[in-house]
C-alpha cells in the first residue's frame, strides 16, 4: 500500500469536503474553451462551471492542458476561442480590476531568494496597490496564515526549506484578499508535515468563504480537499463530478498479488488468456497477477479462487480499494503520476 | 508607483548580488586603473601635461639662425636636436614628436623662424611654442638694447625717434606657426584619457548581460508570470526591470571617472556634457541590453551574445586602442557602434574640452542608436513565452 494511502487511511481527523449545492452562483465559467499554440491544439473545448465557496479539484497527466488552462483562466493567455468569466466579468489580460479578485500559486516557486519573507509579501502586496500599515499588517497577517511569522525577516527566502519556501508562495498570494484562489501543484516536493500545513490552511480559507481551484498530481491530494473534481485529459474535461460520485460511477478495486516465477508460468500454461467478469491480468515478466473489480470484496474473491486454484504461495499482495487513482486509471487508462 | 516598487525590488536584489557588483564597478575600475599604469609611457601626454621629456628638433641654416639655435636650446624641459628639415617636418606630420623649429637666414639679413606644431597634440605643441616665442621675444630685447646703448654712446644728440630708427628697433625676428599634418581631429589622448572612458563605456554596455539576467530570472523563478497575473501593467513591469539599470551606468561613469580624477589626475572640463553624453550611453545600453534579451530564448544565450557584442563592439568603438591608431576601415566601422560615437564624444570633452552644443551631434547619433534598439527590443520582448503552459 501506498505511503499516501496510508496518510489518508490513519488521519481520521481530517474534515471530508462535499459538494456544494449546485443552486450557488458559478465564480467561474468556460464555455467553449480552445487553445492552439501553432497549429498544436492543447485545449478542446472545455466547458466547465466552479461555484462560488466550492473547493474544486482539476487532475490529469501531464500535458492533459491544467496548467494552459490555469494560464487562460488567470489572464496570462489569451485563448483561441471560447470565454472566460469570473465574478460575472469577462477575464483577459489587460483586466486589472479582476485580476485584483484572484489569485494564482504557480507550480513555480514564484519568490525571490535573495528577499526576506516579509520583503517578498510587501512587494507582491504592493503590486496589487497595498501600501503603508495595510501593507504590513497583511504581511503580517499572511505569514500567520502560512506560519511563516517567526522567519519575517530572516533568513532570505532562498535559505528557507522546500516546504516553507511552498507555504510562502501561498502567503504571497493571500496578500490581497483574492475571492478566488487558483492552486497549481502547489504541494511539489513538498515535506508530508508542510503539506499538512498547506491543507489545513487551505481547508481553513475554503471554511472561511474563498473558492479555490487546485490541480494535483497527487490524487489523494484532491481526494482529501475536494468537494467535487474534473479529471482533464488531451485538453478535455473527461468527467467532472463530486468524489462520491466519481466513485461510485468509476471507482475499481485493485489487488495485485506478487507470485513466484514458477506458479506465474503453471497459470499461464493452463489460462494462457486469463480473464472473465472481473478484469485479471498476469504479467509474467513481473510475476505478478493484477485484478481489476468495480468493488473490493469482488476482486479479493477472485484472487482468492486463484491462489487456491492453482495452490500458490504468494510473495507479497496489495490492495487499493476504488480511490480517485483508479477512477483515473479507468477514465484515461494511464495511472496519473505516469 | 508600481514601477517604482519594481525597481526598488530590482535594487534590492542587485546591491546583494556580489556578481553584478564586481562586474558592473570592479572589473570597470581594475581594467582602467590598471592598464593606465602599465601603458603610460605608450600613450600621448594627452592635454593634462606630460612630465617625460619633450623631443623638438631644431633646423638652422645661416650664421645669425645658428646664434638664434643657440639661444632657443636654453629653453629647459626640451630635449633639442639638431636634423634635417625633411625628417623634422615628416615626423610631425607622423605625430611622432610635438614640433619642430626651422630657423634660416634670408637675403636681407634676418632670420626667418617657422614652428610647424603637430595637430594631435596642439595643446602640448602650442605650449613649446609659447616658450620658443619668450625665447625669441628675450633675444630681441636683448639686442635691442644692446644696439640703442651704442648708438646712444656713439651719437648722444640724437632724439629717441632716431635712436629706434638706428638702432633698428622694430625689426625683430619672430615665429611663424605652421601645422601640418592632417590629423587635426586626431588628438593623442594620455592612458588616463583613453582607459577610463574606454572602459566606462564598455562596461556601462556590459549591462546588457545584466539587464538580460534579471529578466530572465524573473521569467526562470516564476515571478513574471506573477506580477502579470497582478494588476501591475506590462509597461510599469517593463519600466520598473529597466529603471534601476539607468541608474547603475549613471553610478558606473560617475565611480569610474571619480577614480580617474581623483587618483589618476584625469581632468573632467564641461561635466555637464559628460552628464548628457552618460544619459545618451546609458539610455542607449539599456536600449541594447532590452534588445539582446528580447531576441534570446535563455539566459545562458543572452549573456554570452551580450558578453560577445559588448566586448567585440567597444573595441571596435576604440574603447581599448584610440581610433586614429586603427586603419582607416576600422575607424569607419567604428561609426556602426554606439560605442564609437561614446567614446567619440567622451574624448571630445575630455581632450578639446568640447561644450554641450559641440557634443550634441554625437547625442543626438547614440540617442538613434537607442531608439533603434527599443523599438526591436519592445517589437520582439515576450512577457511570457509562447507554447504549451
Amino acid at each position: 500500500m501506498s505511503t499516501a494511502v496510508h496518510d489518508l487511511m490513519d488521519n481520521e481527523t481530517r474534515i471530508k469536503p462535499e459538494a456544494l449545492p449546485e443552486d450557488r452562483p458559478a465564480v467561474l465559467q468556460l464555455r467553449g474553451l480552445r487553445k492552439k499554440f501553432g497549429g498544436h491544439s492543447v485545449i478542446n473545448g472545455i466547458d466547465l462551471d466552479v461555484r462560488e465557496g466550492e473547493f474544486f479539484g482539476l487532475l490529469g497527466p501531464n500535458g492533459a492542458g491544467k496548467t494552459t488552462t490555469i494560464s487562460i483562466v488567470s489572464g496570462l493567455l489569451e485563448p483561441s476561442e471560447g470565454s472566460v468569466d469570473i465574478f460575472g466579468d469577462k477575464m483577459s489580460r489587460h483586466n486589472s480590476k479582476l485580476k485584483k479578485k484572484i489569485a494564482v500559486v504557480q507550480q513555480d516557486l514564484s519568490i525571490y531568494p535573495q528577499l526576506t519573507c516579509m520583503e517578498n509579501l510587501l512587494f507582491f502586496g504592493g503590486m496589487y496597490g497595498l501600501g503603508g500599515r495595510k501593507l504590513k499588517a497583511k504581511a503580517m497577517e499572511a505569514l500567520e496564515i502560512v506560519g511563516l511569522s517567526d522567519r519575517a525577516n530572516k533568513p532570505r527566502a532562498g535559505k528557507l526549506s522546500g516546504g516553507q519556501k511552498r507555504r510562502l508562495n501561498i502567503a504571497a498570494a493571500l496578500m490581497h484578499d483574492p475571492k478566488l484562489l487558483i492552486l497549481d501543484e502547489p504541494t511539489v516536493g513538498v515535506d508530508p508535515q508542510s503539506r499538512n500545513y498547506i491543507f489545513e490552511t487551505l481547508q481553513k480559507l475554503n471554511r472561511d468563504g474563498m473558492t479555490l481551484i487546485y490541480t494535483s498530481h497527487y490524487m489523494e491530494e484532491v481526494e482529501q480537499l475536494c468537494g467535487r473534481v474534473g479529471i482533464m485529459d488531451h485538453g478535455e474535461i473527461i468527467e467532472c463530478n463530486p468524489v462520491p460520485t466519481l466513485l461510485d460511477q468509476h471507482g475499481q478495486a485493485v489487488v495485485r498479488l506478487k507470485i513466484q516465477a514458477a506458479d506465474a508460468a503453471r497459470i499461464l500454461e493452463a489460462e494462457p488468456e486469463l480473464s472473465d467478469s472481473v478484469s485479471l491480468a498476469l504479467d509474467t515478466e513481473a510475476n505478478l497477477v493484477t485484478c481489476v473489480a468495480p468493488k473490493l470484496v469482488q476482486a479479493l474473491n477472485r484472487i482468492n479462487r486463484l491462489i487456491g486454484d492453482y495452490r500458490i504461495e504468494p510473495v507479497n499482495c496489495e490492495v487499493l480499494p476504488p480511490s480517485l487513482e483508479t477512477v483515473f486509471l479507468k477514465l484515461t487508462g494511464k495511472s496519473l503520476r505516469d | 508607483m508600481r514601477a517604482l516598487r519594481i525597481f526598488w525590488k530590482d535594487t534590492l536584489i542587485m546591491l546583494r548580488d556580489r556578481g553584478t557588483i564586481i562586474n558592473l564597478f570592479v572589473l570597470p575600475l581594475m581594467f582602467s586603473s590598471v592598464l593606465t599604469l602599465a601603458l603610460g609611457g605608450v600613450f600621448g601626454g594627452g592635454n593634462d601635461g606630460g612630465s617625460s621629456t619633450i623631443h623638438i628638433p631644431i633646423i638652422a641654416n645661416g650664421e645669425k639662425s645658428r646664434m638664434v639655435m643657440e639661444t632657443i636650446k636654453q629653453v629647459e624641459g626640451v630635449d633639442w636636436s639638431e636634423s634635417t628639415l625633411a625628417e623634422a617636418k615628416q615626423k610631425v606630420e607622423d605625430g611622432e614628436i610635438l614640433g619642430a623649429i626651422s630657423l634660416e637666414d634670408n637675403p636681407e639679413g634676418q632670420v626667418e623662424a617657422v614652428y610647424y606644431a603637430n595637430p594631435a597634440q596642439l595643446a602640448n605643441s602650442r605650449l613649446v611654442y609659447g616658450q620658443i616665442q619668450a625665447a625669441f621675444s628675450a633675444m630681441n630685447d636683448e639686442q635691442k638694447n644692446a644696439a640703442m646703448t651704442a648708438t646712444i654712446q656713439s651719437q648722444p644728440d640724437l632724439n629717441l625717434d632716431d635712436i629706434y630708427s638706428q638702432a633698428g628697433v622694430g625689426e625683430a625676428i619672430g615665429v611663424q606657426e605652421e601645422v601640418v599634418g592632417g590629423g587635426a581631429n586626431d588628438v593623442e589622448p594620455s592612458s588616463a584619457q583613453q582607459y577610463f572612458p574606454g572602459f566606462t563605456v564598455s562596461f556601462v554596455f556590459f549591462i546588457a548581460a545584466t539587464i538580460a539576467q534579471y529578466v530572465f530570472m524573473e521569467k526562470d523563478i516564476g515571478t513574471m508570470k506573477r506580477l502579470l497575473t497582478s494588476p501591475t501593467k506590462s509597461y510599469a513591469i517593463m519600466l520598473g526591470k529597466l529603471l534601476p539599470h539607468f541608474v547603475v551606468g549613471f553610478i558606473q561613469v560617475l565611480v569610474i571617472f571619480s577614480t580617474g580624477f581623483f587618483l589618476f589626475g584625469l581632468r573632467l572640463p564641461n561635466f555637464g556634457s559628460i552628464l548628457l553624453v552618460t544619459a545618451a550611453t546609458v539610455t542607449a545600453a539599456v536600449g541594447f541590453g532590452l534588445m539582446i534579451t528580447s531576441l534570446s530564448k535563455t539566459q545562458a544565450q543572452a549573456s554570452g551574445v551580450a558578453t560577445l557584442f559588448t566586448f567585440t563592439l567597444a573595441t571596435v568603438g576604440g574603447c581599448y586602442v584610440p581610433l586614429f591608431m586603427m586603419p582607416s576601415f576600422m575607424q569607419t566601422l567604428a561609426k556602426a557602434t554606439p560605442q564609437g560615437w561614446a567614446m567619440t564624444a567622451y574624448q571630445d570633452i575630455l581632450l578639446k574640452g568640447y561644450g554641450i552644443l559641440d557634443v550634441l551631434p554625437l547625442i543626438g547619433v547614440l540617442l538613434g542608436f537607442g531608439l533603434v534598439f527599443y523599438l526591436i527590443g519592445l517589437i520582439r520582448f515576450q512577457f511570457v513565452s509562447e507554447g504549451a503552459h
